[in-house]
């Protein structure tokens, strides 16, 4: 190898596709919560549901013995109480509760996304390192997709990898082929909800970061989004006794909503029409907000 | 010639940036002169594809005027002015990133971000976060990031922003090194005067969106009447107050300046002593500084004679 005097030498190598140089960027945002002490301690946190769960399912599958005997499995096709189906490996909402009944997954989706997503753009745009992204061979576009795919990817992880990690776990340890009978028949609906979820999660809390000057204003104004909507939905139903109040009014619900259709579990029809709604103008108004601030001349001043 | 505009025009809305600019920046330093708000950046915003211009052509290198801003970008190189960095980031990762983003495979990209960050002088601090680094340090760590792709022309947007008169001078040092050992084209963004001087071979001078003056530096400070500053001796000695071609006037104690006309050579100076009994100890041509020369172009006072183009 040569030693050159000033440390330089031309380059001569061929340029990666645009669509190729944005892997990176992905990699990095997926990446960043583990960067930090407190970002390994919060998606631990995140996955507390999930080893509760798993924990439910060993000693379903008699691995894990508390009580002396794991007892005898309900006879396949009995009607269970909901209750039940949540502790249930065989059902659908052991799968998806976790991720997506509001006393169970908020805190894990506030947390992932508060301190990964709602920050990805805002943290970037405090530190102006826009114009360092865009005089690149990227968009805007490309860089705001990449960004989304990376946090995409990092929620995933916890939600839709997950899930999809008990449910092998479960076909590995299940005695016979009947578990994996039962449950093939949801799990991809199942998975295909809660991707969509995370993805709708994940878009809105990007959007808003693209639009926030500060990666802490972007955290509270996601929190104050979710939470709020929530809160709003929750008190107008139940002050004028209108149960769909709540899944038109919080995104978190209108969400949960289309993504329970999707995995396949029991939603009214007029519920699911609404919420189709409350997420598709979110969508778009955070959409609006966002492409304003993300042009070329926002970001370069 | 590595960047030409022809009438080039950039409106913000009803405000005009710049105003039907034809200009051509040949190889070498070039500084891009212009007070705040003359539209220097607006010109590299242009040039990189960030603002599209209202009307006019622009030409960078050997690419086709109808160059996506991508390809413009794997040949140009860009020291934004804001101070700005990778949040999280060490100044290796930031510059490698960055590469990658650039369109380097991996390898490369990591290889080429040692190499520049050696360059700059950051070997020693390539580890640690940028967001931990001097003003003089990301200064250097930018243009790292504007030099990690190799590229052919380099738009400094005033790289000596906010540094002491070391981390200047070192800046400088570095623009030198790199326009002339490194053949790199270098177009300097600034309104600090000392900076083109020291670096650059040719100038622009914008004001008001428009070029008031354009040249090679030598040229633009080459004044038309020549003065010469010159000591004779005795120091008593009486010179007439016009020569052939020239004026005198006596600053006393033998120091005299000779006001002298373009046609007017310094052995006609050494004539004019000799005749009148003396002798020239010594003799020094005035040249204009750039600063007179920035001062007269913006006041619109600068001389057609000497290469410089009234926009």
């Amino acid at each position: 190898m040569t030693i050159y005097g000033v440390g330089y030498r031309p380059l001569q190598v061929a340029l990666l596709s645009p669509v190729r140089r944005l892997w990176p960027l992905v990699v990095l945002e997926f990446k960043s919560l583990f960067r930090t002490r407190w970002g390994v301690v919060g998606f631990l946190l995140c996955l507390m549901p999930q080893i509760v769960s798993l924990m439910v399912l060993l000693a379903r599958m008699n691995v894990l013995n508390f009580i002396g005997h794991g007892g005898p499995r309900p006879p396949r096709g009995m009607r269970m109480p909901d209750e039940a189906l949540r502790l249930d490996p065989t059902a659908v909402q052991f799968y998806v509760e976790p991720i997506m009944a509001p006393n169970q997954g908020l805190t894990t989706m506030l947390i992932l996304t508060a301190m990964v997503t709602s920050r990805a753009i805002a943290k970037d745009r405090g530190a102006n390192a826009l114009e360092l992204y865009w005089t690149r061979g990227i968009s805007p576009l490309g860089y705001f997709f990449a960004k989304w795919l990376g946090s995409f990817l990092l929620v995933g992880l916890v939600t839709v990898a997950m899930p999809l990690l008990l449910w092998l776990i479960g076909v590995f340890l299940a005695e016979d082929w009947s578990f994996f009978q039962d449950t093939v028949k949801f799990m991809p609906r199942a998975l295909l909800g809660l991707a969509t979820f995370s993805a709708v999660m994940c878009y809105c809390a990007i959007t808003l970061s693209a639009f926030a000057n500060s990666a802490n204003i972007a955290s509270i104004l996601w929190c104050l989004l979710l939470i709020g909507s929530l809160a709003v939905g929750n008190m107008l139903a139940g002050i004028l006794h209108q149960p769909e109040f709540v899944a038109r009014l919080s995104l978190w619900d209108a969400n949960m909503t289309v993504a329970n259709a999707i995995a396949g579990l029991p939603v009214r029809a007029s519920n699911l029409n609404g919420a189709m709604v409350a997420v598709a103008v979110t969508v778009a108004l955070l959409t609006f907000l966002a492409q304003r601030r993300m042009r070329l001349l926002e970001a370069v001043g | 010639m590595t960047v030409r505009l022809e009438a080039l025009t950039i409106r913000y809305g009803m405000r005009t940036a710049v105003d039907d600019v034809t200009v051509e920046f040949p190889a070498g330093a070039v500084g891009l002169l212009g007070r705040n708000g003359a539209g220097k950046s607006s010109i590299l915003k242009a040039l990189l594809g960030l603002v599209r211009p209202s009307s006019g052509r622009m030409r960078i290198l050997d690419l086709p005027e109808d160059a996506t801003p991508a390809a413009i970008r794997a040949r140009v190189g860009y020291m934004p002015e804001r101070e700005c960095h990778l949040p999280g980031l060490t100044g290796f990762e930031m510059v490698a990133l960055l590469g990658r983003l650039s369109g380097l495979p991996e390898r490369d990209s990591y290889r080429r971000a040692h190499e520049v960050l050696y360059l700059v002088g950051l070997e020693e601090q390539r580890y640690r976060p940028v967001s931990g680094y001097s003003a003089g340090m990301r200064q250097k760590a930018k243009l790292a990031t504007a030099l990690v792709h190799d590229p052919q022309v380099l738009f400094l947007d005033e790289p000596t922003n906010g540094l002491d008169p070391a981390g200047r001078e070192e800046m400088l040092r570095l623009v030198r090194q790199l326009a002339g050992e490194l053949g790199k084209s270098v177009v300097l963004s600034t309104h600090i005067l000392q900076d083109v001087e020291a670096v650059c071979t040719a100038v622009v001078v914008l004001e008001g969106g428009k070029v008031v003056a354009q040249g090679p530096l030598a040229e633009l400070t080459r004044t038309l009447d020549r003065v010469y500053h010159l000591q004779v001796e005795p120091a008593t000695l009486r010179l007439p107050a016009v020569g052939p071609g020239m004026q005198m006037v006596a600053d006393g104690d033998g120091r005299w300046r000779a006001l002298a006309a373009a046609t007017c050579r310094p052995v006609d100076v050494f004539a004019l002593v000799h005749a009148a009994g003396g002798n020239v100890r010594s003799l020094v041509l005035h040249r204009r500084s750039l600063e007179e020369v920035f001062l007269g172009a913006v006041r619109g006072e600068v001389e057609g004679a000497l290469s410089v183009v009234r926009a």
